[in-house]
């Protein structure tokens, strides 16, 4: 009971200081790093619903950010949407993608999960890159429309309303997540994984929850990632790439699964780390060695990630005193 | 004929957390044959899976002709002649009988006698011959546990340690293999035999030892006590009885 | 169609066709053995062509490349030992162990990619072609002698690999860890010595794929993330774990495509590639050649 508390505590005092933060730090480029690490944090916390809670091996999570990414990019740019009404349409789309995803997921399982997820998500690409019309081929989609408010454009105010844009969709994620693992329709996503047995003898439908466990994770990631395009005002191809899959999944396997709190945590380390090794010009080109490398010592040493770490520690604060 | 060929001293096992061995003694003099018997989960496998190096002791010590073997690896264990054919053991499915009896000659030491022990493997189980050329996965129960016992002896084993080697077979199977087994035995490799079917170990070894909550509980002599079936059926079920009340 | 427009589809496929069988034929053999992807598989290919570059640029251009392959392959046991010792090797009895490796690969994977960048800088690179010249088959179809060998001598390879897996005591072990490793280990089977085995057959395999590549196009550090993923498509037609499954469907896909983008061009080629595959998995996942699969985790 107390580490819950404590962990809301926690949760809550983050919070407010991610708040005041924007009032106090002027510099633009901090307020980036922050709105890169909120906007991951989502992609990386809605993955460990599918991933964590669920125990589907489902490597595709990238390409519902993807989808959401050229979404918001084809409504806002070519079509002249509204970017805010782009934005959720980001999110729908993201959620209806999952559907035709979740039947092969259903008869599958282990790595042929992480296998057809994982061609799911280079379909994806390809048809990005071979529909040039549309989305603009290997170049991607660019000078998108950004986010206004009335004569407020959101563009030119050094980073500082796309912060709290930001930040509220991560707030937003981060509690809708954790309510939704806690309700019984969440127990029954755990029983399933733990049990599946089990879980089939009292009566828990396997396939509905696969589905609904695959489109409630891709709505938050589409969302970021229509939050992604119109922030940065491009889509790229390079959404759907091996490299935004190892960012995200890093964040994920760092911070811990199962946890949701842990691969936001993790996102910030991640975002601040790498952004931290810029600052080093001789290290340039060792930089991705750095990062792969302590990505497999944090794998090695806490194979629970930063939130088994820090569940450890806390255990054994408890004890001492 | 006496010198010691397996000594096992205070042997502690389990997984993780969880302790199966509480100190387990016995010894065995090459060209002995030992039975073991003791309901089910109380850690007979564990106990042969940590004589063959498959499973870390916590404590205790295990010695092989006048080696430590206590911390060496599975494949140097065999390399020894500490050969364990284990329970129920599926074997490769999509290898074919004879690469498995092949395989079976693994170890260096009977990589040279590969064609000797072909031919004794196939004079023990005529049945094999047959099914040479077969895959695995398509073998009866009863011609899996032949296979199973054909590679053991591939090895050229010193001690042959045969965990449960008639689980799920018919009694009609059972009997076929006493035969074998026996002329294993006469083959003059050691023999340790686990079995459930009291009777089938009766005709096979002389000194009977029960596990009982990890524990070597009884040591049964047949040679010295003129013990009767009766007598051990008692004391075996006597005891399961008073484990469950 | 036109015959000559035929015979050079027919060509391209064949010479696509036998670098997916070595690729492929590495992956599957890591997957069917230690039962994780290796999706680092790709950038091997890379280390491959590079180091047969440096070797060559070594020991002087005047030397015929196949000597620098040949140093190049010990190389590659060699590093695809080291990565399943890093890599996988602390992930055994893991439960997550099919996750993490996926995570450790990809961090190998970059960690490589990156490397080679650092190593050796961004200037495109080629490798001398194995033999000079082209061949010419009754003025029907002309060739060059590099994509010749590349075709013969691919499949030669295979076979050898064939029947190593399959004749020799060691491949039949190899074989054994994959299908049951306890039973391998009560055998006398050194399983860990198995895994590094296949691991550096595996980089050997992919980095002599890498060679002949380097001879045909420009060399860059990501040169192996395109073959990784059509290698992959092969091993899901071919069938998890089965080798001779794999070679097949290497032969097919090369061919498929290689029609395919003859006929409905470069762009849709590879989302109907992808589109099979997910088919393939759906209503046949032991793959098109296998009998049975491992399907759990």
């Amino acid at each position: 009971m107390s580490r819950i508390k404590t962990q809301a505590t926690v949760a809550t005092i983050c919070f407010a200081l991610l708040c005041f933060l924007p009032l106090f730090v002027t510099d633009s480029y901090i307020r980036h790093l922050m709105i890169l690490a909120f906007i991951f944090a989502v992609v990386a916390c809605s993955w460990d619903i599918s991933l964590g809670y669920a125990g589907l091996f489902n490597f595709g999570h990238v390409a519902f950010f993807g989808i959401g990414v050229y979404t918001t990019g084809v409504l806002a740019r070519n079509y002249g949407f509204d970017p805010w009404l782009a934005l959720p349409a980001a999110g729908v789309m993201a959620g209806i993608s999952a559907i035709p995803i979740a039947i092969p997921v259903l008869r599958l399982k282990g790595i042929y999960v992480v296998l057809v997820t994982f061609a799911f998500s280079q379909l994806c690409l390809q048809l990005v890159l071979s529909q040039s019309w549309l989305t603009g081929g290997s170049g991607g989609l660019v000078r998108i429309p950004p986010l206004t408010l009335f004569d407020y454009n959101f563009a030119r105010d050094g980073k500082f309303a796309y912060y709290y844009v930001a930040l509220v969709l991560l707030v937003f994620t981060v509690i809708a997540l954790t309510r939704f693992v806690k309700t019984p329709f969440g127990r029954g996503i755990l029983a399933l994984r733990d049990n599946p047995d089990y879980a089939a003898a009292r009566g828990i439908n396997q396939a509905a929850i696969r589905v609904t466990v695959l489109v409630v994770s891709a709505i938050p990631a589409g969302l970021a990632g229509g939050l992604y395009c119109l922030y940065f005002r491009i889509s790229a191809p390079e959404v759907f790439s091996f490299g935004t899959a190892t960012l995200v999944l890093s964040m994920l396997l760092v911070g811990g699964t199962s946890t949701i709190y842990g691969p936001v945590a993790a996102a910030f380390c991640i975002v601040l780390f790498s952004e931290y090794l810029e600052n080093f010009p001789d290290l340039n080109v060792y930089k991705h060695l750095v990062i792969a490398a302590v990505i497999i010592a944090i794998l090695r040493l806490a194979p629970d990630g930063l939130a088994g770490l820090a569940k450890r520690l806390t255990m054994r604060l408890i004890k001492d005193n | 004929m006496t010198e010691e060929l397996l000594r096992v001293e205070g042997l502690e096992a389990g997984y993780g957390a969880y302790k199966v061995l509480h100190g387990v003694s016995f010894d065995l003099s090459n060209g002995q044959n030992i039975g073991f018997f003791g309901p089910n989960g109380h850690g007979k496998t564990t106990l042969f899976e940590t004589i063959s190096g498959l499973i870390r002791q916590t404590a205790g010590k295990i010695i092989f002709d006048g080696t430590d073997i206590t911390n060496a690896s599975s494949d140097a264990i065999v390399e020894m002649g500490l050969v364990h054919v284990a329970q129920g053991n599926t074997l490769f499915p999509d290898m074919t009988v004879m690469e498995v009896l092949q395989l079976g000659a693994f170890p260096k030491r009977s990589r040279q006698k590969l064609r000797s022990n072909l031919d004794r493997a196939f004079s023990i189980f005529p049945r094999l011959t047959a099914r040479r050329s077969s895959k695995c996965k398509t073998l009866s129960g009863g011609e899996r546990q032949m296979l199973n016992l054909a590679t053991g002896l591939m090895a050229c084993p010193r001690l042959l340690i045969l965990d449960e080697p008639t689980l799920g077979l018919s009694p009609r199977l059972k009997e076929e293999l006493v035969r074998p087994i026996s002329d294993i035995e006469n083959s003059g490799v050691s023999l340790i035999l686990v079995e459930q079917d009291l009777e089938f170990l009766l005709l096979l070894v002389q000194r009977l030892l029960l596990l009982n909550h990890g524990r070597i509980t009884k040591r049964i002599d047949r040679q010295s006590e003129q013990v009767s079936h009766q007598e051990i059926m008692e004391e075996y079920f006597g005891v399961a009885v008073t484990h469950e009340s | 169609m036109s015959l000559d427009a035929f015979t050079s589809v027919l060509l391209s496929g064949l010479v696509l066709s036998s670098l997916y069988a070595l690729l492929a034929s590495g992956l599957s053999l890591v997957w069917t053995t230690l039962g994780i992807f290796n999706f680092a598989h790709g950038v091997l290919m890379a280390v491959g062509a590079y180091v047969t570059w440096q070797i060559s640029q070594s020991i002087g251009e005047t030397y015929w490349i196949g000597y620098s392959i040949a140093l190049m392959i010990v190389v590659m046991v060699m590093l695809g030992a080291v990565l399943e010792y890093v890599l996988i090797r602390p992930f055994y009895g893991n439960k997550n162990i099919v996750l993490v490796t996926v995570m450790t690969t990809l961090a190998g994977l970059t960690f490589l990619e990156n490397g080679i960048q650092a190593v050796w800088g961004p200037r495109l690179k080629q490798l001398p072609p194995l033999i000079d010249g082209n061949i010419s088959i009754h003025g029907l179809l002309t060739l060059s002698a590099h994509e010749a060998v590349i075709i013969v001598v691919s499949p030669l390879i295979l076979i050898g690999l064939y029947y190593f897996l399959n004749y020799s005591i060691i491949g039949k072990s190899i074989r054994a860890v994959g299908q049951n490793q306890k039973a391998a280990k009560l055998m006398g089977i050194n399983v860990s010595r198995s895994f590094i085995l296949t691991f550096g057959l595996a980089a050997a395999l992919t980095g002599i794929a890498g060679a002949f590549y380097g001879g045909l196009r420009l060399m860059n550090p990501t040169m192996g993330s395109e073959p990784l993923v059509k290698a992959l498509i092969v091993v899901i037609f071919g069938g998890l774990g089965n080798i001779s499954g794999t070679i097949a469907a290497a032969y097919l896909i090369g061919f498929l495509e290689a029609f395919l983008i003859y006929f409905i061009g470069l762009y849709w080629t590879p989302s109907l590639l992808f589109l099979f595959m997910i088919f393939v998995l759906i209503f046949r996942h032991e793959g098109l050649f296998g009998e049975s699969a491992r399907t759990t985790t």
